[in-house]
């Protein structure tokens, strides 16, 4: 579905002034008078790795990471994309392949969970957060009606995942994994019949519950403690999103995605085309400037490409090819990497139709591919392969280029987490470090500070 | 430099310093070092780069401040003395030392992270200390605490909803328990996912109640009697009392407010949403009374029904239960034994017993072999889940005879196999026995050199094992807390805890990597233990040989913490005999218990209620009922601490 932002201020001008407009349309009017918007966000967290191998183009001798000295960029319009990348062929100037970022702070292994946004290792009782991550800092900094959206597919049947995205130590936000479930709590405030009735039967209760368990919250005093606290903060954030939503009614009438039998369907890898489709909506509508989204992230026991025709298990195919870099795994890699940038091929088009100021949404959006293992199946973090597509127009320069940073500990070797202070940079906050210190590396010149090279 | 960089994670710094006098370093924290650290961390050899001969008593300079910090740690992780020392000193002496370098951090204006009371730390309160006769004056001084009740009690709850994936799950043990103290906070989540299924719930229940709505006022009743009675009702079943005056007008106030909006019936569909959602319906509550002379609040008996029924079932508690509760002439320790008895003793209904099964699952962590992925081989069908019904028989077996349960459960060589049919999984292979072999109701007796007991159950094995070799490491972090109650530190983040691959190197000498200097101090507190299970493969069968080469089991125990288990170690079952003949073992056993039924680690409050636990055990020849009974009518089951102080309660 293409949602041009110029149709969909025309409808929400009509017969209303632009002071009554909600502040996100008043955004969007200024965006289309040639302003700046806020920076957006996309981050795909695929499990099972990326193999360093796997995302440098044939036609680019490639280098262990051991063996990198120096950085070096190519232009990427003088090779052919890997195979698993190769739907990006046609947005090939606005891809950034990045080669030789660590992240030994996550601790590796078969997923770090939240590890691959918060920069973080989790620890072995339980995979809580230890601290906020990348996606939801960026979202609170230059916040959309909500600040941050997670969707995403798991092969099995449940509704969330949990300790992806946290917006703070130990507060995991939960990635909807069931397209009509994301359908029902973004948009059917404007969904109309039934879905609009509950909607507005679960804002009375969540107003209701509030005022309860405060009342609870009084009557217990010491005894209530941090249990009861959590559990009001939880509804607290509940109803004011549902007002949030509600004050936002005609924008999210507009920007709704359609409902199908992809939002409902039994098989993952269709489920995950509609959450796809609900992401794109949300940035295009202003729903939120930043989306995270996962394909049976941290899933390794599990089989969830059957929709594509890969019946082997994350396991099995990890073995064969993520780990010791035999051929024989690889040919699945590639297929249901090459399945999923298809998705994100689509969503970039998508965003490049859609203009916005001067040019088109795509100049102001990164869309980040990522692997919650880092390299390998069993990955270590000394290097962390990235693929970016889309820019920040004049606060980064991304685009058309295969990036190889020195191979870690070597003299201009940098970490994931300064691409994370980069993108920190881009919508005005300046950080000096993100996440967790790697203990072994220097950190004033490998951890601190974006990366020079790609900031505008 | 790394272990100086791990301490600052450990201790926060806050401000200013402090002066402490000098007497106890010289008389005895000076003397502690020289006699069982200076050897290797002198002015002569530092190993690790760590020098302690010149340390001050002063916290003042804070590269020594974290060095100090990071020898705490390491004394209360029994990381150091390293196996390799010839002296250890006593656990006396080490909490003297631990105490005073705590002490002098927090005077110093440092603050000391103290891990006790979090989950999987439960063994860093002194064992010795727990079970000494002077402690068992002391009173409980855990404090009251709200409790989540547990997925199957929300699913109860909502009995008919249908429910896809409960928000209230629980995660896999993984080495502790499943449902414990502030393990599971409530999030956002969770609030959107039990709204709606409060919603579904109450969807189907309002309409059923609009019939008898309408039969009342078909009768004469006002559409307000009518809607008073139908919420009434609810209560009733979901919160099992009756709603007081002020409760019934703040819900009728609701049904209007909604009814208006959105129409009939969804104002009493958002009434009885409400009620699911109460905290009262979804957390258990305690110690709501004032605290007596002693300073104890004591659980009312509501509260104590409430406890108990979800101590031992999923489910609120049952009519018998509320009336024994509300019978006077007993004392509340009298009703808490007898209601016990009878839910433990229920055959019809035996969830109670299931909740024994339940903690022997966690204790041991065997469920989690179903997680453990393995490739199919030749010659050998692997399916987990038989395995671990296998096991599961074994433990109600066991529970069923009630006596000795651990020590049955640690030397059986009796096992239940096969007991109904999984013949289609080749089940017996992973026994060592032909794929023919015959199933029989009647335990199986294995040669006394073949198997013993649980640890060497294919069920426990598979789960301690990785997804191609054994796991030695995580067999011997077993033993070392589940037995021993040791403790290890954490992994350090710079560690790459893997092994190199090579298939020309049998699992242990492949573990040589774990004795570099800075592994081995921590990895010296496992692998003794784990080695000598090197006997059975990854699958759990039986072997004498490895790679062609005949499997070395051997292994030497030092400085376990526990004299009676150290030792040259020849065959897994010499150190099983070992651990199973120790009271000292049996006693951390017991506090396993303790921890899994009362959802917390314990303190030293609940020195007096362990220590009568173990007596019941030891009394009654070893008997599961009768120490869960004691537990469960325990100080440390009925009172609370006073709480502290009053929360900031927000308007």
């Amino acid at each position: 579905m293409h949602v041009s932002r110029r149709n969909l201020l025309k409808g929400l001008t009509l017969g209303s002034g632009a002071m009554l407009l909600p502040p996100m349309a008043q955004r969007i009017l200024a965006n289309t008078e040639g302003k700046t918007s806020a920076p957006r966000f996309v981050f795909v967290v695929q499990s099972n790795g990326f193999d360093a191998v796997q995302a440098c183009p044939e036609s680019i001798p490639f280098q262990k990471y051991e063996d990198r000295d120096k950085f070096e960029a190519f232009d990427l319009a003088e090779h052919k994309l890997p195979k698993g990348l190769a739907p990006l062929e046609e947005l090939k100037s606005k891809t950034t392949i990045l080669q030789g970022l660590s992240g030994r702070c996550t601790g590796g292994g078969h997923s770090t969970w939240g590890g691959c946004l918060g920069m973080y290792r989790i620890s072995g009782a339980n995979h809580s957060p230890q601290n906020v991550t990348i996606d939801y800092q960026l979202g609170q900094a230059q916040p959309g009606i909500l600040p941050w959206v997670g969707v995403g597919m798991a092969s099995g049947a449940q509704d969330a995942l949990m300790n992806i995205s946290a917006r703070a130590a130990h507060k995991s936000m939960p990635i909807i994994l069931k397209p009509e479930k994301a359908y029902n709590a973004f948009f059917s405030v404007a969904a109309g019949g039934d879905r609009e009735k509950n909607f507005h039967l679960k804002r009375n209760l969540l107003d209701y519950m509030v005022g309860d368990v405060k009342k609870t919250r009084t009557a217990l005093g010491s005894l209530a403690g941090e249990e009861l606290d959590a559990y009001l903060s939880a509804y607290d954030q509940l109803a004011a999103r549902q007002y949030k939503l509600l004050a936002n009614k005609e924008t999210l009438k507009k920007a709704a995605p359609k409902l199908d039998d992809r939002f409902t369907s039994e098989v993952a890898t269709q489920r995950l085309e509609a959450q796809f489709e609900l992401a794109t909506s949300s940035l295009i509508g202003g729903l939120s400037n930043v989306a995270t989204i996962t394909s049976a992230a941290t899933e390794i026991n599990a089989q969830p490409y059957l929709g594509i025709g890969v019946d082997l298990s994350n396991h099995a195919y990890g073995h064969m090819g993520g780990n010791k870099r035999d051929a024989k795994g690889v040919q699945h890699y590639e297929k249901v990497r090459n399945w999923l940038f298809g998705l994100i091929a689509k969503m970039a088009k998508q965003l490049e139709e859609t203009p916005e100021g001067n040019g088109n949404m795509l100049d102001n959006t990164v869309i980040v591919y990522m692997s919650d293992a880092p390299d390998t199946h069993h990955s270590t973090g000394f290097e962390w392969p990235l693929v970016l597509v889309g820019n920040l127009k004049g606060k980064m320069k991304l685009g058309g280029q295969y990036v190889n940073f020195p191979g870690y500990g070597k003299a201009g070797h940098r970490t994931v987490g300064c691409l994370y202070n980069s993108f920190l940079r881009s919508v005005g906050t300046k950080q000096e470090t993100f996440g967790r210190i790697d203990p072994d590396l220097d950190l004033q010149a490998m951890q601190t500070g974006p990366l020079a090279e790609l900031m505008a | 430099m790394m272990i100086l960089r791990n301490c600052l994670l450990s201790i926060a710094f806050v401000t200013g310093t402090g002066a402490f006098a000098d007497d106890p370093f010289k008389k005895s924290i000076q003397p502690f070092l020289k006699t069982y650290c200076v050897s290797c961390h002198g002015e002569e050899t530092q190993k690790g780069k760590i020098r302690l001969d010149h340390l001050s008593s002063s916290m003042a300079d804070r590269k020594e401040a974290e060095l100090w910090a990071r020898s705490l740690e390491a004394i209360e992780f029994g990381e150091m003395p390293s196996d390799k020392a010839d002296k250890f000193p006593t656990k006396a002496e080490a909490r003297l030392v631990q105490d005073w370098i705590a002490q002098s951090l927090t005077q110093a204006g440092l603050k000391v992270e103290d891990k006790a009371d979090k989950e999987g730390y439960g063994n860093l309160i002194p064992h010795d200390l727990l079970f000494s006769p002077t402690e068992s004056k002391r009173v409980v001084d855990a404090a009251a605490r709200l409790w989540r009740i547990s997925p199957k009690a929300l699913a109860n709850t909502v009995r008919g909803a249908r429910m896809v994936s409960n928000p209230f799950a629980l995660d896999k043990p993984h080495g502790n328990f499943r449902d414990f103290k502030g393990k599971y906070s409530f999030n956002s989540l969770m609030a959107e996912q039990v709204t709606e299924l409060a919603l579904v719930h109450s969807e189907k229940e309002a309409k059923n109640a609009r019939k008898t709505i309408v039969m009342m006022k078909e009768k004469g009743s006002t559409i307000d009697e009518a809607n008073r009675e139908a919420i009434k009702r609810h209560c009733h079943n979901v919160l099992r009392r009756t709603p007081t005056g002020e409760e019934m007008d703040v819900m009728m106030g609701l049904l209007k407010k909604v009814d208006s909006e959105l129409g009939v019936p969804f104002g009493l569909q958002a009434v009885y949403a409400s009620i699911i959602l109460r905290p009262e319906t979804l957390f258990r509550f305690e110690g709501t009374e004032d605290a007596d002379d002693d300073g104890l609040v004591a659980l009312t008996r509501r509260e104590l029904a409430n406890s108990l029924s979800f101590a031992l079932t999923d489910l609120p508690p049952d009519s018998n239960m509320l009336r024994a509760f509300e019978n006077n002439e007993s004392s509340p320790r009298e009703i808490l034994l007898a209601e016990t008895r009878r839910l433990l003793d229920d055959e019809k209904r035996p969830t109670a017993r299931n909740r024994l099964l339940q903690f022997f699952q966690e204790y041991f962590d065997y469920l989690k072999a179903e997680d453990v992925f393995k490739d199919q081989i030749k010659g050998h069908k692997h399916w987990a889940p038989a395995l671990v019904y296998d096991l599961n028989a074994l433990v109600m077996h066991v529970l069923k005879n009630d006596k000795q349960v651990l020590k049955t459960l640690l030397t059986t060589p009796e096992y239940l196999i096969y007991v109904n049919s999984h013949r289609d999984h080749g089940n017996p292979l992973a026994y060592n026995l032909p794929p023919d072999w015959k199933p029989t109701p009647k335990p199986f007796k294995f040669p006394e050199d073949q198997r013993m007991g649980v640890l060497t159950h294919p069920a426990w094995l598979v789960a301690h094992s990785g997804n191609f070799d054994n796991d030695p490491i995580l067999r011997g972090h077993w033993i070392k807390y589940k037995l021993l109650g040791g403790n290890v530190p954490d992994i350090p983040i710079t560690v790459d805890a893997k092994l190199p691959e090579d298939e020309n190197m049998t699992l242990r000498e492949r573990m040589h990597v774990t004795r570099a200097e800075e592994c081995y101090k921590c990895h010296s507190k496992m692998n003794p233990l784990g080695l000598p299970f090197e006997r059975y493969d990854h699958f759990g069968r039986f072997r004498f040989l490895e790679l062609d080469k005949p499997v070395d089991v051997t292994s030497k125990i030092v400085n376990s913490g526990v004299p009676e288990v150290d030792g040259e170690i020849r065959t897994p079952f010499e150190l099983i005999e070992r651990l199973a003949n120790s009271t000292h073992c049996e006693q951390v056993f017991v506090r396993y218990v303790f921890r899994f039924f009362m959802g917390r680690n314990e303190t030293l409050g609940d020195a007096k209620s362990l220590q009568e636990a173990h007596k019941a055990y030891v009394d009654n020849d070893g008997s599961m009922e009768s120490l869960v009974l004691s537990l469960l009518s325990s100080d440390s089951f009925l009172y609370r601490a006073k709480p502290v102080s009053l929360a900031k309660v927000s308007p």
